[in-house]
């Protein structure tokens, strides 16, 4: 049985293949396309995915969508007749591709890749519950998704066991906790379905006090755990724009314009935002769990991206485990799409105790060859990777930035050890140095410490049970004493560290690294920040990782077994 | 030169089709929905209180 998923046309297109319960091969369009966030149809991904099987698309048994295409189009002209005339420039604008494309899945899929065979359209936040749920380490779980919007729904919660996923209640757009920090993030000057994890970054420089009673109007919550957004702060029901011209007054200060410099103001906005998504978040949790009195938590949705709300989560709710999928997001609802396919099908569950991320393409020795004598650059190749790692470890303990190009590439927006710049984090002037080499990005955001999963404890102050979703840098923790001394670069202002935990099983030579550089220093940790610079998708290929390294100051990429100095 | 032509025409007529589907089909609904004075337009949105959630247990369909 092998079952495809796909999930576009929103933000963040993907496809991700299934074959007899193992999940074979998933990645996010944009790598390939090398468009950031692109929303068309994955043909390129999906590609890549019947390439992993040598199979051609013929020989898929059911392609999964990740929404039903014809609700989500009725909301969309509910919100027309709602907005008319006004939105007479949204409808030109956006209507002409739902009858091109978005409401003829099956013409594409014939067109794009001559497929005839059976498809499956999942509900949007049924698909999430999947990403999450069926790749659990647990068989019984209360279920919350929340994100901008799906089909009408943009928050769910429900429950799993076993095989079967039941969604109960729902909340319904415009009512988005989503959208509500989307709108927030364009009214600070930042791009919606983009840069809403900068503005987390920024709240906590914040004080959320001055801003708190003016969230009080814009969102209202109730006694059960549901919330209802005051529309008259919001347009983006009818228009491009999201937050109203009354937002700004509320706030008595404008919009930010991209090029305008961050005040103070901006950081308290963030802060108020940030701490009252955490308050509706864990009130909703706190009713999920008198609903559902079980232990175990499984959560998706684009909000479950935002890291500092999952660090505490356990802390401030009855749950005592925490499951969040590596892509919790859109691009991750493809591969919920083709698991609940797989077991609503079959019966079975996908194989999920060897899970790990690393789904993406891989390059063969002649293909890396072939690049590198493109670009005519001298490397030196390592044939044993324990003296590889011992190298690269004295080259991040002499401050040197490394481009880590390595294996398959990771599914979800994260890059996590196979497409990595990797530095030492034991100085704050790292941070600078990346920025003005590498990624020249906005100096508030913090970098993020990849650190040996067995020292988790020793450095952060962490739940008593760790979620396996700390792996995949969905976890945000305050650091202890230790930590704040020996490793300052990944520091974030408010003293915590959006984590990724290492364990061998799922990447050997990467552990291997960090505990080669623990070795010679005495620190289990360095940074890890995504190798791409400003603007641009994480790279894919060795040559995006060569153009990258050509185009910045890193000092080594080093791809497979080659490395290449500067 | 007739792929160009021929896109140049799907243009104009897809320019043509969305204002007469505003026009018409949005804007007349919206104004006998007023007219009427029903809740019709607003169905949808007057709660952000839990809703029931209704599985639609045939997958192959696209609604």
């Amino acid at each position: 049985m092998t079952i495809l998923g796909i999930s576009c046309y929103y933000h963040d297109s993907a496809a991700c293949i299934i074959k007899d319960g193992k999940i074979i091969a998933g990645a996010a369009e944009e790598r390939f396309t090398r468009i950031k966030h692109d929303n068309n149809f994955p043909k390129k991904s999906i590609e890549f995915c019947l390439d992993s099987l040598g199979i051609s698309a013929n020989e898929v048994d059911v392609i999964s969508f990740y929404e039903k295409p014809f609700i989500k189009f009725e909301r969309i002209i509910s919100q027309h007749l709602d907005n008319f005339p006004r939105n007479y420039k949204q409808f030109m604008k956006t209507i002409g591709p739902w009858f091109g494309s978005r409401l003829q899945i099956k013409k594409t899929l014939e067109e794009e890749l001559h497929y005839f065979g059976k498809i499956n359209f999942i509900d949007h936040h049924l698909s999430h519950a999947a990403s999450a749920f069926y790749l659990a380490p647990f068989n019984k779980a209360a279920i919350v998704t929340v994100d901008g919007v799906g089909e009408w729904s943009t928050t769910t919660i429900g429950s799993g066991s076993g095989q079967n996923i039941e969604i109960d209640k729902e909340i319904y757009f415009p009512h988005s906790l989503g959208l509500l920090y989307s709108t927030l993030t364009t009214f600070l000057g930042f791009d919606a379905n983009d840069s809403e994890y900068k503005v987390m970054g920024l709240a906590a420089y914040g004080d959320p006090k001055p801003f708190r009673k003016h969230f009080e109007k814009i969102i209202e919550v109730f006694p059960d755990g549901s919330f209802k957004l005051n529309m008259e702060y919001f347009d983006f029901d009818w228009a491009e724009h999201m937050p109203s011209e009354k937002m700004s007054e509320l706030f008595g200060h404008p919009i930010r314009k991209e090029s305008d410099k961050v005040k103070r103001y901006h950081e308290n906005i963030a802060a108020s935002l940030q701490v009252k998504l955490e308050e509706i978040v864990i009130n909703l949790l706190n009713k999920a769990y008198e609903t559902y009195k079980t232990k175990n938590l499984c959560f998706a949705g684009g909000v479950a991206l935002n890291s500092v709300l999952n660090g505490k989560i356990l802390s401030n709710t009855p749950f005592e485990k925490l499951f969040i999928p590596p892509d919790p997001s859109d691009a991750g609802a493809a591969m919920g799409a083709a698991m609940y396919s797989y077991t609503q099908i079959t019966k079975e569950l996908v194989e999920k105790k060897d899970f790990h991320p690393y789904l993406g393409p891989e390059y063969r020795w002649h293909q890396i060859e072939a690049e590198l004598k493109k670009y005519k650059l001298k490397y030196k190749y390592f044939k044993s990777d324990k003296e590889l790692v011992a190298e690269t470890a004295k080259f991040i303990k002499n401050k040197k930035v490394i481009g880590w190009f390595q294996g398959r590439m990771e599914w979800g927006p994260r890059a996590l050890g196979n497409r990595s710049i990797l530095a030492s984090a034991t100085t704050t002037k790292m941070r600078d140095i990346i920025n003005e080499k590498v990624k020249k990005r906005e100096m508030f955001r913090p970098f993020a410490p990849v650190i040996l999963e067995e020292e988790t404890k020793k450095y952060f102050e962490t739940d008593d049970y760790v979620s396996p979703s700390a792996r995949w840098m969905l976890m945000v923790y305050p650091f202890k004493k230790i930590g704040l001394k020996q490793v300052p670069a990944v520091v974030h202002v408010d003293n915590s560290g959006r984590l990724e935990t290492l364990i061998r099983k799922d990447n050997p030579k990467y552990y291997d690294l960090v505990k080669a550089y623990d070795t010679l220093t005495g620190i289990p940790i360095i940074i890890n920040t995504s190798f791409n610079v400003k603007g641009e998708p994480i790279v894919c290929t060795p040559d995006d990782a060569i153009r990258c390294f050509l185009s910045t100051d890193i000092d080594y990429l080093i791809i497979d077994n080659y490395v290449i100095k500067k | 030169m007739m792929k160009k032509l021929k896109s140049k025409i799907d243009r104009i007529i897809e320019y043509i089709s969305l204002h007469f589907i505003f026009i018409l089909g949005i804007g007349s609904t919206f104004l006998i929905a007023k007219l009427v004075g029903k809740k019709f337009l607003t169905k949808n949105h007057i709660s952000s209180s839990w809703r029931k959630y209704f599985p639609n247990k045939n997958n192959s369909k696209m609604y």
